[in-house]
């Protein structure tokens, strides 16, 4: 899973990952947006549930709200393989579709935002749209499909977020909206959830991509930010192709036997290497010991 | 040909009567604690097959995999030690090993073994046999702290106790021939010279690797300690598992040796024919000691980090310890018994079909070191037909054919030649149909490792099913032979 993921929403909290709450701009941007009637298009109705099912009502009061029971982010060793909910969508022209008519045709990117978010989204899809076209394959061997939490938002309007990112007609991206009840089971699926501010203006939820091939999520990529690097992973695992992964040793490691490079791919050797030589080394002091220096007769 | 030098009676550890009951008595001791644990261990394979196909539905994965290693583990220390108490017999009547350490060791593998039980059937440590790093420390609430504690003590136990073993075989042979006696260097410089039967040529070159993997234990369980220990080090993963498989593959590689080498001692007593050291035999396995050191690399092909040039290594490696110790082991087996009277009783077919099935494993083995191969096959149940064919039908028909001869030798009960075909059929049958269905999973993609088989590997389950069937045939085998060599060598203890 990507380090650094980040939370977009009305809450500021210290948690890690949370990159939009931890700058001081971001966090006025978030207290505007949550306090800022200008930005809302309309109020949240009364009756409006999280992707989670909690009435936003009932998450307290003021601009700043920070939940009991605060969700991890996701994690992808967590949910490897797990079914992905096939949720209903209606696509930016206005047909009905299906999640898993989507990925019957090829594996899906699947990510959730709503149109009117100021605040996380629209950075976090440009940073989408740039990797998907650094990567390459966008139509030919995956879809990335962007739907929308929100049920306000209108297939017109996932629409106008297409043509405000650049994506308007681009091959393999499918813009859409979905109810309430199928967004809150995709989201559960992919361990994203949504919790609206008391007024109904800004969301907290994590920018997360969901890999998925064949209704089944292969690859979880959390931040705020897509690195070509990370999203060339994400395509390769879903062309079936083996992703290198290694965990770098961390400083309090005493003995490495190689130091790989990652920006070159290069290995070199260290001094842990010579421990791998000490059983060698073992084997011939050790018979030269028992056998050196003893009278045989034979 | 030279005939193999009779050791002076003098030279030998069976010096006096009261010693060579000594040592028949001990011997026999460890062949009943062999065929005990090797039971039990047989039926937790069986349990694992079970629930694979769902037979057996109520053992749950956490559980699954604590079996799995103490099958995995309790396998490969169980005939490592039943090959170690047969070479020592064997190598009594050559120089005298010390027979306190023989019972040290014996009380070291027992301590080792119980520990081992515990940690595992109660503590549910389930890393598998290869305890790769750091697995032991992310139990994921599983099993305790005093289960990697007890695990750790438990191979620490086994590690000094075998390497005492080793050391002290080694010595024994030290006492009576030079270095270059015992491996043969004078046939190999084409010298005369005093023979060096090939049973002492096979078991030095085997005990002298022996020293290598006994190191990388010592090293990795060390590294192991330090970090559990609250010292704030961490250990490099890389590192952990090249020392790990050198250790590991070494300990598998040094058992099959010493079953070669009872081979090599034993089935000319039923034959017309006898082995000797040639040139050959004595490169051959003056090769191996080296080679040994470098095949291991064949279990890091999927760690790209892995330097290109230890790779390739590991699959040439691989190429050629199979020259040595395998095939010159299979035509010296038939050159045995080509055209040649052979008295045929459970012993040797055990001994002749345990080396016939060494070599069908070991092509399995050179497919499975083959880079381009390995990475389709690798995690696949593939590599459970290869290990089961080399170590069940190899150097376990092998140990069990000594043990069969020592209970035979002991109690004075003639071999039962009936019985004898009946044992080895059903435990040919059996094995073979085992490691077959392995292998076909493995072709069909079935995964090692999985306790229960998700939908789209639903096949597993169907060969699991079928594989039931097999080691039905197999335990039926087994316990004709249990049997037939258990009250031989129960009668032999009293003899």
């Amino acid at each position: 899973v990507t380090a650094g993921g980040a939370r977009a929403g009305c809450r500021q909290r210290a948690a890690s990952g949370c990159s939009v709450a931890r700058s001081p701009l971001a966090s006025l941007l978030l207290l505007a947006a949550a306090a800022g009637p200008a930005l809302a298009a309309d109020p949240a109705p009364a009756d409006r549930r999280s992707a989670d099912g909690t009435a936003a009502s009932e998450q307290g009061a003021g601009a700043v709200v920070v939940a009991a029971d605060e969700p991890d982010l996701p994690r992808e060793d967590e949910r490897i393989y797990a079914r992905v909910f096939d949720a209903e969508l209606t696509d930016a022209a206005g047909a009905p579709r299906r999640l898993s008519e989507l990925w019957r045709r090829r594996p899906l990117i699947v990510t959730l935002v709503f149109a009117r978010c100021a605040l996380i989204c629209p950075p976090y899809l440009r940073s989408l749209a740039r990797a998907v076209d650094a990567v390459g394959g966008a139509g030919e061997q995956f879809d990335v499909v962007v739907l929308s939490f929100d049920p306000r938002d209108t297939p017109e309007e996932m629409a106008a977020l297409a043509v405000r990112l650049g994506l308007d007609g681009e091959p393999g991206w499918t813009f859409g909206t979905t109810s309430p009840a199928a967004a809150a089971g995709l989201a559960d699926s992919i361990g994203a959830w949504v919790r609206w501010d008391p007024a109904g203006v800004a969301a907290d939820h994590p920018a997360m991509l969901a890999a998925v091939d064949g209704g089944r999520l292969v690859r979880l990529l959390v931040g705020a930010t897509v690195p070509p690097r990370r999203l060339r992973e994400v395509v390769w695992e879903l062309r079936h192709e083996l992703v290198p992964s290694y965990p770098l040793p961390s400083e309090r490691v005493l003995f490495r036997c190689f130091r790989y490079r990652p920006e070159t791919g290069g290995v070199a050797v260290d001094w842990g290497f010579l421990l791998l030589l000490a059983p060698g080394a073992g084997m011939l002091l050790g018979t030269l010991a028992i056998f050196g220096g003893r009278p045989a007769r034979v | 040909m030279a005939e193999p030098t009779a050791p002076a009676a003098t030279t030998t550890g069976l010096a006096t009567e009261a010693t060579a009951r000594s040592w028949r008595r001990s011997t026999l001791v460890w062949m009943l604690v062999v065929f005990a644990l090797f039971l039990i261990l047989a039926l937790l394979g069986l349990a694992m097959r079970l629930v694979q196909g769902e037979i057996w539905t109520a053992l749950p994965p956490e559980v699954f995999y604590a079996v799995l290693t103490l099958h995995g583990l309790g396998m490969v220390g169980v005939w490592y030690v039943g090959a170690m108490a047969g070479v020592s017999y064997r190598l009594a009547r050559f120089v005298a090993p010390s027979r306190a350490v023989n019972r040290l060791a014996f009380g070291g593998t027992l301590l080792g073994v119980v520990l081992l039980i515990a940690v595992t059937l109660f503590g549910r440590f389930g890393t598998g046999w290869y305890f790769l790093h750091p697995l032991p420390f992310h139990s994921g609430g599983v099993w305790p702290d005093w289960a990697v504690t007890g695990f750790f003590a438990s191979l620490g136990v086994l590690g000094v106790s075998w390497t005492i073993w080793t050391v002290d075989l080694l010595r024994a042979i030290a006492r009576r021939y030079s270095l270059g006696g015992a491996l043969a260097w004078h046939v190999l410089a084409g010298r005369e010279g005093p023979a060096t039967p090939p049973f002492i040529l096979v078991t030095t070159a085997t005990l002298i690797s022996a020293l290598a993997a006994f190191v990388a234990a010592v090293v990795v369980l060390v590294l192991f300690v330090v970090e559990w220990l609250p010292t704030g080090v961490a250990n490099d993963p890389l590192l952990m598992k090249n020392l790990i498989f050198f250790f590991g593959h070494g300990l598998v590689n040094i058992t099959m040796y010493l079953g070669v080498a009872l081979v090599y001692d034993l089935l000319p007593e039923f034959t017309s024919r006898k082995l000797a050291t040639n040139r050959l035999v004595a490169a051959a396995w003056n090769l191996a000691i080296f080679l040994v050191l470098a095949v291991y690399f064949h279990h890091l092909y999927m760690d790209f980090v892995q330097p290109r040039f230890l790779q390739y290594l590991g699959q040439i490696g691989s190429y050629l310890i199979s020259i040595p110790a395998a095939v010159i082991s299979i035509f010296s087996t038939l050159y045995l018994v080509w055209k040649a009277r052979v008295r045929w009783n459970l012993t040797s077919l055990f001994l002749f079909f345990g080396v016939m099935g060494w070599a069908i494993g070991g092509v399995e083995a050179v497919i499975d070191s083959t880079i381009a191969a390995n990475f389709r096959f690798h995690n696949t149940l593939w590599v459970p037909s290869h290990f089961h064919t080399y170590y069940l039908l190899g150097v376990v028909m092998m140990i069990l054919a000594f043990a069969h001869h020592l209970g035979e030798e002991t109690s004075g009960l003639p071999a039962n030649g009936r019985l004898g075909r009946w044992t080895t059929g059903l435990f040919l049958a059996g094995g073979y149909g085992l490691v077959l269905l392995f292998a076909l999973a493995g072709a069909d993609s079935v995964p090692r490792r999985y306790s229960n088989y998700p939908a789209e590997l639903i096949q597993g389950v169907d060969y699991a099913r079928v594989s039931v069937a097999f080691i039905a045939l197999l335990l039926a085998g087994v316990l004709l032979y249990l049997w037939e060599a258990g009250r031989r060598c129960v009668r032999g203890l009293s003899a």
